[in-house]
């Protein structure tokens, strides 16, 4: 027993369990995973990923995730920006009667449709795109993703100002790879790192 | 065998809006029906109009409209049904019929007050009775005695004493009987049945056979429409959407009875409005599930009308669906994966009425070389192709440009923001000679950015991006 365990043991101060470490899912990169607390995705939270630009390997990141997600659960994807490849999907393990896409036509829609899909307890993962969104409509499907515990992953433009997100990554390109800074996390900080693809 | 009887006392009058005046039903010139005010008069079914109208001089009259009374009594029947499968429909009200031992609730007096409850509920004046023959439980309930008679029971003692103007006899053999003084139904029992068939005919005999169980009951049992169709009219045009989803929700009540009575679900349904311009708009809904459910029929019809405004006022609604027979299990008895796609097909149903049937893709795979035609988006659930799986293609982008984007060529070299190192290729896809012939070299390229997109080329110098490994 430590000096200060059997200190606090002496002045009788109870201590409460230690929180509960937050279910995570691996990334499927292991360098990826020890940066992250917990090792891994974490559930509940709407993690922010900003790409510089597409082609760079952004949905290369989340791919082996959506594709274990997919096996059990439903995918939803709001307002992709470009049609998905279904053969590419296939051959990276994603169960394609599993995925929805949803094409919503205005942005009030597109924050309906993701808000119903963190909540309901079939979806495994929500991966949805947005070229703007205002902080407090951030804070509301953050708030959702906690409640209904989903998997969920937002993509936003560059250069967008930053949002109330409990873990950001900023993904930009880099030869055989992506690079990934951690720009806010829980935990102590993390150097950029560049995950070979 | 049990038969439960409900007679509905007031039919004709049921029909009409309830009024505070005294108020009579007419039919050929005669009352058939008058309301509780017009019997303070001392009016009564039978007299004339000229009588009705010398005794009460305010009396408003109105002619039986017998279509509305039978669209009540399919109502009636419809209710019955969720009681019994063995329905028949009578001018005046139902007859169920049970087997001894396989009532649905068991004791006949549960049984008697579960079907009073439900009456009461949706307001009819009514008359029930339950016996051992159909006869007997009719005249029982015309009668007015709400007697619940099992076999078990003296019941052909309690038949004795109740009146004779409970028997469907014909007005002769009634004047007859009252002749002879006859007033009870133990009376014409009693009688010597030979004498009987002389007097009156073989009708009556039949009949009094039938009401002690020596002859078996032959009926035709009522069907039920395979669609239910529900049409409210409102007394005001209403224009807000609480006044029509209000509307709406007590249509959804209604139809979940039916739909529960009937052991069905709900595949498809559609609400139609008609404007008090005259014109009309109907939604159609479609659920990937059949579903049971008032409260998520109500939210997908919600959804779909909650940014919706009417052009002019809202005279009527009209709900109308055919009826699926329910091929599933009960929820809690599924297996967890199962469940989670039940769940899966509530969500896609609710993004579909809110967002419209085309807004929700789902993505297979098509056995075709030419990768804009490889992937193909449609409406979910999306059934696969037939025949052998599609091969899946390693070293295929993610996202697919379609229709793929002309790129800039400067010295022979393409250029996407900036010039494309070729990485891997060239692929060759030759195919399409019977639709769009195609004959491209695909290759992986990369652009200073480390961008890594798929681009063809089909002919000199014509570069095409079709795609990004993103």
């Amino acid at each position: 027993m430590t000096p200060l365990a059997e200190a606090w043991e002496r002045a009788g101060v109870r201590r409460g369990a230690a929180p509960a470490a937050a279910a995570v899912i691996p990334t499927g990169f292991p360098d990826l995973d020890g940066c992250l607390e917990g090792g891994g995705w974490p559930v509940g939270v709407l993690t922010e990923l900003r790409a510089s630009r597409a082609g760079i390997g952004e949905m290369r990141l989340l791919l082996p995730v959506l594709a274990a997600l997919s096996r059990e659960g439903w995918l939803v994807w709001i307002a992709p920006p470009y049609r998905p490849c279904a053969p590419a999907l296939a051959a990276h393990g994603i169960v394609l009667d599993h995925l929805a896409v949803v094409r919503p036509r205005t942005h009030k829609e597109a924050l309906w449709a993701v808000s119903q899909g963190l909540l309901s307890p079939a979806v495994g993962a929500v991966v949805t795109w947005f070229a703007d969104i205002r902080d407090q409509e951030f804070r509301v499907l953050q708030r959702q993703a906690a409640e209904g515990r989903r998997w969920s992953f937002c993509f936003l433009p560059r250069d967008l100002a930053p949002k109330p997100s409990r873990l950001r990554l900023v993904l930009e390109s880099a030869p055989q790879g992506v690079r990934v800074t951690l720009a806010r996390k829980a935990g102590r900080p993390v150097a950029p790192l560049i995950v070979a693809l | 065998m049990l038969w439960l009887a409900v007679v509905l006392t007031a039919l004709p009058l049921e029909v009409f809006a309830p009024r505070a005046a005294a108020f009579a039903v007419v039919w050929d010139k005669t009352l058939v029906d008058c309301n509780a005010q017009a019997q303070g008069y001392g009016l009564a079914a039978g007299l004339s109009v000229v009588q009705a109208c010398a005794l009460c001089p305010s009396l408003s009259l109105g002619i039986r409209d017998r279509a509305a009374e039978e669209v009540l009594l399919e109502g009636l029947a419809a209710f019955a049904y969720g009681f019994s499968p063995h329905v028949v429909l009578r001018p005046d009200g139902v007859l169920l019929r049970f087997t001894d031992n396989a009532s649905p609730v068991g004791d006949p007096h549960l049984l008697v007050s579960r079907v009073t409850q439900g009456l009461e509920d949706a307001g009819y004046a009514f008359e029930v009775a339950l016996a051992p023959t159909a006869v007997a439980a009719w005249l029982c309930a015309r009668s007015g005695v709400r007697g619940v008679w099992t076999p078990k029971d003296p019941w052909r003692l309690a038949l004795r004493s109740l009146p004779l103007a409970g028997l469907p006899l014909t007005d002769a053999v009634r004047d007859a009987c009252s002749a002879l003084g006859l007033a009870r139904v133990g009376d014409l029992l009693d009688l010597p049945r030979a004498g009987l068939t002389r007097r009156f005919g073989r009708e009556v005999v039949l009949l009094l056979e039938r009401l002690t169980g020596e002859r078996p009951e032959v009926a035709d049992f009522w069907a039920p429409a395979p669609r239910f169709r529900r049409r409210l009219s409102f007394p005001h045009p209403v224009e807000t959407d609480e006044a029509l989803a209000f509307a709406l929700a007590r249509i959804v009540r209604e139809w979940v009875a039916v739909l529960r009575a009937r052991e069905a679900r709900v595949g498809g349904f559609v609400v139609e409005m008609t404007y008090e311009n005259g014109g009309s708009r109907s939604e159609a809904f479609t659920l990937t599930r059949p579903e049971r459910d008032g409260q998520v029929l109500m939210r997908l019809m919600r959804d779909r009308l909650r940014d919706f405004r009417p052009p002019s006022a809202i005279t009527a609604v009209t709900v109308s669906a055919p009826l699926e027979a329910a091929m599933e299990g009960s929820l809690p008895l599924w297996r967890d994966g199962q469940w989670r796609e039940q769940g899966f097909r509530g969500l896609v149903d609710r993004l579909c009425a809110r967002l419209g049937p085309e807004s929700v893709r789902a993505l297979s795979l098509y056995p075709d070389h030419r990768p804009e035609r490889a992937a193909r988006e449609g409406p979910w659930p999306m059934p696969g192709p037939e025949g052998p799986p599609a091969r899946v293609l390693a070293d295929r982008p993610t996202w697919l440009v379609d229709p793929p984007e002309r790129l800039e060529v400067v010295g022979g070299v393409p250029r996407f923001h900036g010039p494309l190192r070729l990485a891997r290729g060239p692929e060759r896809v030759e195919t399409g000679w019977w639709d769009e012939p195609a004959v491209r070299d695909y290759f992986v390229a990369v652009n200073p950015g480390n961008e890594r997109l798929w681009v063809f080329c089909c002919a000199r110098d014509e570069w095409y991006l079709q795609g990004y490994f993103a």
